[in-house]
């Protein structure tokens, strides 16, 4: 929430201090995604080589007694490990490949925060110089005049449209934040299943030589290296496509690399998500500003519809749904037809009156207009214009955010 | 005369224990890759400490891997040679060859 601080009679948001990069290497992480997936494709290899050599040997069914027994035993439990520390490594690189783009994108966005920020904080400092300035001016008129200083109004206007444009970069370093804090958690969540991976292997081999120490039945070590094998041809995770795609070399065989379902799942959710990011870092700013773009209507969309049901809340029951009023709008008003009635209007930001640029109500109360500081403004006479309209004018439109935050319907 | 004939061949059990063995050194291999890519991984927060966790654990399980290689090489060598002595052995008993 942007904060406000009375500057004279205007309130003017308080400049917000420029948000921190989001820390992490995006550059660097890529590059460790190649070397795990270099590792994981090395591993591969040793596997392979590993388990074509002994099923070669194997297959010659002359080698038998203890040695032989020995040797193939420890031949699959090393094919097996091989096997397991190529998923775990390929998962570990679909991982960081994932973090890499989600976090180039949060700092991407932090980035233009900053950016904006100084802009607005430009902006800022211009608007307190002309606030100080209209001060000067004013400084002979009696105690309480200000309020009606036509330039007060025009003030406020650009201090609260200064407040608009920072609430919406703070919604977007938000964005920002939040895209770096999950992308850190969702990487952490796929080492630390690496890591699980690891023990889980370990455990199960640990119990395996634990049942043969036993005397119990001897796994067949070339059963199991044939599953291995199978294992490794029949899975397609990391296409050489897909690899190239995402940035790494082109790896012919990576598809052999992650063979377990539950890595396939995993290993695939991450690649998913890094082709989609993959695309919004293809068009790098133009997509970006695409995203903020939809980004910001789903914000107004949003918004409008917060607005409505906001505004409903807050007026009697008895008033009803409301009705379409001029341009986008909806108008109440009260059932005893005692003159009270509230209209809504939307506003339209290429419209050239700053009073229609912004969400607006419009007030009367028992037949009187009640202006933007909650009093009841002068009525008009027909064909007689008071010297301060335009002032009156400007206290008939009550931006719909400050009236939101009132008390009743009709007063702050 | 009786000819040599092997239980086992020992040449491709040789061969096999020069593969095993080269297994070994890549893993080591591995290793390396794998350790450099930990130095400076780019991550941050609870992705770094998993990180490190996890790349602790490996460089751990790849030396232990690598030296299970080398022993299985080892295995392997040993095992060719007592084969061939003792298919040396009775074929000179058989032949009455010293």
């Amino acid at each position: 929430m942007t904060a406000m601080a009375q500057v004279g009679s205007v309130l003017v948001p308080v400049a917000p201090p420029a948000p921190d990069l989001p820390a992490g290497d995006p550059d660097q992480l890529l590059a460790t995604a190649r070397r795990s997936m270099a590792a994981a494709q090395l591993l591969h290899e040793v596997q392979a080589r590993l388990t074509a050599s002994t099923a070669a040997l194997g297959g010659r069914r002359a080698w038998c007694g203890t040695a032989s027994g020995a040797f193939q035993r420890s031949a699959s439990d090393t094919s097996s490990w091989l096997d397991n520390a190529a998923r775990a490594l390929a998962l570990v690189a679909a991982a960081l490949l994932s973090y890499a783009h989600a976090l180039a994108d949060a700092q991407r966005l932090i980035r233009l925060a900053q950016q904006q920020i100084d802009e607005l904080a430009a902006s800022r400092a211009r608007l307190l110089n002309d606030i100080e300035a209209t001060r000067a001016t004013r400084a002979g008129l009696a105690f309480g005049a200000e309020l009606f200083e036509p330039g007060t109004v025009a003030l406020q206007r650009r201090a609260d449209a200064l407040a608009t444009q920072l609430r919406v970069v703070e919604a977007s370093t938000e964005s920002g934040v939040t895209l770096a804090r999950r992308a850190e958690q969702t990487a952490a969540a796929a080492f630390d299943e690496a890591a699980a991976m690891t023990r889980a292997a370990r455990e199960r081999l640990a119990l395996e030589q634990a049942e043969r120490a036993a005397g119990g039945e001897p796994a067949s070590p070339w059963l199991l290296a044939g599953e291995l094998i199978g294992f490794g041809l029949t899975d397609l995770v990391l296409g050489a496509a897909d690899a190239a795609q995402a940035g790494l070399d082109p790896i012919t065989d990576a598809a052999e690399l992650a063979s377990l379902a539950r890595t396939k799942a995993v290993a695939s959710r991450l690649l998913g998500r890094a082709a989609e990011e993959e695309a919004a870092a293809t068009l790098e700013a133009g997509a970006l500003q695409a995203a903020e773009r939809q980004a910001l209507t789903d914000l107004e969309r949003e918004a409008e519809t917060d607005w409505l049901a906001g505004a409903r809340a807050k007026l009697p029951d008895a008033w009803g749904p409301g009705e379409p009023a001029r341009g986008v709008g909806t108008r109440w008003q009260e059932p005893e037809g005692r003159g009270s009635y509230l209209r809504i209007d939307k506003g339209r930001p290429e419209h050239g009156d700053p009073l229609q640029q912004i969400d607006h109500v419009h007030i009367r109360k028992d037949g009187t207009k009640i202006g933007r500081d909650g009093e009841p403004l002068p009525r008009r006479v027909p064909g007689v214009e008071p010297p301060n309209l335009q002032e009156l004018i400007d206290l008939e439109h009550v931006p719909l955010e400050d009236w939101l935050t009132w008390r009743d319907w009709w007063r702050p | 005369m009786p000819t040599p004939s092997f239980l086992v061949a020992p040449p491709e059990v040789r061969a096999t224990s020069s593969v095993v063995d080269q297994c070994s050194s890549a893993l080591l291999d591995v290793r390396g890759t794998f350790a450099t890519a930990a130095v400076h991984p780019g991550c941050a927060g609870v992705a770094a400490a998993a990180f490190q966790s996890l790349s602790q654990a490996w460089l751990a399980e790849l030396a232990r891997l690598s030296d299970q290689a080398a022993s299985l090489a080892g295995q392997l060598l040993g095992a060719a040679g007592d084969y061939e002595r003792a298919d040396h052995a009775a074929f000179a008993a058989s032949s009455g060859q010293p």
